[in-house]
């Protein structure tokens, strides 16, 4: 028993030690996956070796380039304009304590991670200058200190989030140049109260987008010419619906009366 | 030579001593350092190569200068010093990076240090340094790295830190700091781990959370876009509609109207025999709209009207006053049906009807020249009256009509109300039966309020108005009385005839007269003596064989016919007058006043006299 509960206290002991002076293990697998899931033909990212990975801090000093440390934890990352390719790693959502992340002006593809929502300390998105694809999480909401999105210059697509309206901490917002479409949520072109919002310079060079501060629905929108169009023709349609309606309606009761005259006829004779 | 080179090496000391004075005393980031150094405790002897004699601090270790032999860095982490910081530190002015972490310095943050306007990073975190933050901070405009966290240090977040727009790391953590965490300005970047283990410190009430569930709400735009055109679609659906359903509502309104407004011929199913079914719009027109000036007559089945057809035949058009009842339709086809087929010379031949949801109208030839009851009493003054001949003619026509609805139609038609006034007369006075077959059809509405005994007083046989059964008999006793008419000109009913102390009832008025042989009085004085006694008494007989109180001793309509035509009444005649000695006899015992049973039963329920049906 002693012995064990010796042994124990030892264990534990050594765990602690192991673990002050070992980095994260979040941090570590967050950093471990992203420079897997990161192409750097440029060799900029020289010393993410194996060795600093496995330990990306030293207290607040950082083995590695382009990130920042406090007490061991990883605090920014920024590695903009290495020529980076490949992907975002979801398993950045690791970096807990991550409050910055800054990995534009790159070629990274692939979409956005909607894992970033853990990133619940996270204050800065510049995913700007990529090729990044698909749509704009909407679960970057649930990352409620977010100061800045820049998502400029990528390939996404799809709607923004109406939620991210409700960050309200977010002072920079910026996804022109996408393929987004729909309307611009009023959350964020007209926002309530103090909370800055964003003009046309956040939305332009998306051709679907619409609405305010953009100009209103070009195509898409009600124009007098398409609300006439809509009522042409459902007009239309009902009207022809209608009436064909109406004469099979007549047909069949037309029927029906001649059945009946076809009755009395036929009960004639009992007189 | 000795003075000289005394001399000479007191110069050179002189000088010496002269410009390291000079040297040291001209570098002031030399003097600030070395002030530091001498207030901290170095047991490791860190700054050992802090050498105050030398002309620059910048081939110290821990310290770096940039090309202007400027100090940029100072590194002292983790290098177990002690003792006090010194408000010298400000006057490193192009001082980056002052690196204190990991030391046990305590005492004070220096206001001075807001003086080193180049700083970058200032890292003082791991230390035992109390006091407030110094507000002068917020003057070291680019500053990236701001890192006091693991002190003991006490009051407020200088709001003054908040403008510092290049802070990118900021920890404050586990200090013994109070008041409220601002947000505003680069504060906004940072997340309570910057803030964490300060038990005084307060979160302001608007920190963000995130959302437990991001609400989707529809984008407005959307909706609003959406609502207009859905909108705009129904309502364009409705009211391009509109013109179907109307077309829809009319036609199922008015069915028959559509139906019928086709010429009929062209649809056999319209014919019912030699019946048409006439459009209430053409009856419309053809009565002008039912006009009160066209009103011919007001009877118990409704009012009759003359009316021109579209082809220019006259017509009276009979609007049987009928609530319309369910399963009414058929049965009135029917019965119209069962009346068109009545087909002789003297009866009135149905032309055709019209049926509608609320109308039953009923389509006959007009007669031109009125009833029986109308050419006795009502004739204009330029009016002939009807002479003998043309009676004898009429009550032989009836008699026929009447015959040929009781045997020669199937079912037999009992007319129910045989009287002068529906007796009608065509071009030829040739007497037309009018009327007959609508007591049957009137029948079917309903079983409690129209089964009254059905005629009219004067003609109703007895064993009519007392059991409600109706027979051909019935008719008979009513052909009896119509024919009293026909040669007294008289009304069958009349009350003027109390005024001079006379039957009320004219079969009794005759029989009387009979009685007292005035036979004379008796006649139409319009006929002004023109006529025969003999046929006269003969059509009296006639009248009193069928108006006889039993229906059993009545003769058949038939009989009638044949008598008229002078086959066998003498024989009736006799016997009845046997007959009648007796009963005479017998009334005067039981019923001495029977003219007024009419007037008494008149007054009773119709469910009473007829009994349910």
């Amino acid at each position: 028993m002693d012995v064990a509960f010796g042994a124990a206290v030892v264990l534990v002991a050594l765990a602690v030690m192991m673990r002050s002076c070992e980095s994260d293990p979040n941090d570590e697998a967050c950093l471990r996956h992203l420079a897997k899931s990161l192409e750097d033909p440029n060799r900029s990212l020289q010393n993410w070796i194996e060795k600093n990975l496995e330990k990306p801090c030293n207290d607040s000093l950082s083995n590695l380039q382009g990130a920042t440390c406090n007490n061991g934890r990883i605090l920014r990352l920024s590695l903009n304009n290495l020529s980076l390719r490949g992907t975002i790693s979801p398993f950045l959502s690791n970096c807990t304590y991550l409050q910055s992340l800054d990995l534009s002006s790159n070629a990274l593809t692939g979409p956005i991670p909607p894992d970033i929502q853990s990133l619940v300390n996270l204050a800065v998105l510049n995913l700007s200058s990529n090729q990044l694809q698909g749509q704009i999480p909407p679960q970057l909401t649930m990352c409620a200190y977010l100061n800045v999105i820049d998502l400029h210059d990528n390939l996404l697509t799809g709607p923004i989030p109406q939620q991210l309206g409700l960050l309200v901490r977010l002072s920079t917002f910026d996804v022109s140049n996408n393929r987004l479409s729909g309307p611009i949520p009023p959350s964020l072109s007209n926002r309530t109260g103090t909370l800055p919002r964003f003009n046309a310079t956040s939305f332009l060079g998306n051709k679907d987008l619409y609405g305010y501060p953009l100009p209103p629905i070009k195509t898409r929108g009600l124009s007098v010419l398409a609300i006439v169009g809509i009522g042409l023709g459902s007009g239309l349609a009902s009207l022809v619906l209608s009436f064909t309606g109406v004469c099979i309606w007549l047909k069949v009761t037309e029927h029906k009366m001649a059945l009946d005259e076809g009755k009395i006829s036929q009960l004639m004779p009992d007189y | 030579m000795v003075t000289s080179t005394c001399k000479g090496s007191f110069l050179v000391c002189a000088i010496l001593v002269l410009d390291l004075v000079l040297k040291v005393a001209g570098n002031a980031e030399g003097d600030a350092l070395n002030a530091l150094k001498s207030n901290l405790q170095d047991p490791n002897n860190v700054l050992q190569s802090w050498d105050a004699t030398l002309v620059n601090p910048c081939t110290w270790f821990h310290v770096t200068c940039n090309s202007d032999n400027s100090v940029t860095r100072v590194d002292l982490g983790n290098a177990d010093l002690s003792g006090t910081l010194v408000p010298n530190l400000g006057n490193l002015p192009n001082l980056q990076y002052l690196e204190l972490y990991s030391n046990n310095i305590t005492g004070k943050i220096p206001d001075e240090l807001g003086n080193l306007t180049n700083l970058v990073s200032l890292d003082l975190y791991l230390n035992v340094l109390t006091g407030p933050i110094p507000a002068t901070l917020g003057k070291l405009s680019n500053l990236r790295f701001l890192r006091l966290n693991n002190n003991t240090l006490s009051g407020g977040i200088p709001m003054s830190l908040t403008g510092i727009n290049s802070l990118q790391v900021l920890d404050l953590s586990n200090n013994q700091l109070k008041g409220t965490v601002p947000v505003n300005g680069s504060f906004s970047l940072f997340t309570p781990i910057s803030y964490q283990n300060n038990p005084g410190l307060i979160q302001p009430k608007n920190a963000p959370s995130a959302p437990l569930s991001p609400p989707s709400a529809p984008s407005s735009g959307n909706s609003a876009t959406g609502a207009i055109a859905g909108g705009v679609a129904a309502g364009a659906a409705l009211l391009f509609a509109a013109p179907a359903i109307a077309l829809a509502y009319w036609r199922r309104r008015k069915p028959q109207d559509h139906f019928f407004d086709v010429p009929a011929e062209e649809d056999p199913e319209v014919h019912l025999g030699q019946l048409k079914r006439f459009s209430l719009r053409e009856l419309q027109v053809a009565t002008d709209n039912f006009s009160n000036k066209h009103i011919l007559g007001r009877g118990g089945f409704g009012k009759v009207y003359k009316g021109r057809l579209a082809d220019g035949s006259l017509v009276a058009v009979k609007r049987l006053k009928e609530e319309r009842t369910q399963g009414g339709e058929l049965q009135f086809q029917t019965e119209v049906e069962m009346i068109s087929m009545a087909v002789h010379r003297n009866l009135l031949r149905l032309r055709g009807f019209c049926m509608t949801p609320t109308e039953r109208l009923l389509v006959y030839p007009f007669m031109v020249n009125g009833s029986v009851a109308s050419c006795l009493r009502e004739r204009n003054e330029s009016q002939p009256p009807l002479d003998w001949p043309i009676r004898k003619r009429i009550a032989l026509g009836a008699a026929r009509g009447l015959a040929y609805l009781h045997d020669h139609c199937d079912p037999k038609i009992i007319h129910r109300d045989v009287k002068a006034a529906n007796i009608l007369l065509d071009e030829e006075f040739e007497a037309v039966v009018g009327d007959f077959g609508l007591a049957k059809l009137m029948d079917y509405k309903d079983t409690h309020v129209t089964t009254a005994v059905r005629g009219t007083i004067g003609h109703i046989a007895p064993e009519y108005l007392s059991t409600g059964k109706s027979s051909e008999k019935t008719d008979v006793f009513g052909y009896g009385v119509m024919l009293l008419e026909l040669i007294t000109g008289q009304r069958a009913f009349d009350l003027a005839r109390l005024a001079n102390d006379d039957d009320v009832m004219l079969l009794d008025w005759v029989k009387g007269l009979l009685k007292d042989k005035k036979l004379e009085t008796l006649v139409d004085a319009d006929l002004q003596g023109n006529y025969n006694d003999e046929e006269v008494e003969q059509l009296i007989q006639v009248a009193l064989l069928c108006t006889q109180g039993s229906p059993m001793e009545r003769p058949k309509m038939s009989e009638v016919v044949r008598m008229l035509e002078g086959d066998g009444l003498a024989e009736k005649w006799e016997q009845w007058q046997k007959e009648e000695m007796f009963r005479q006899d017998f009334n005067h015992i039981h019923h001495p006043n029977a003219n007024w049973i009419v007037d008494s039963t008149s007054h009773i329920q119709a469910d009473e006299l007829s009994g349910p049906r």
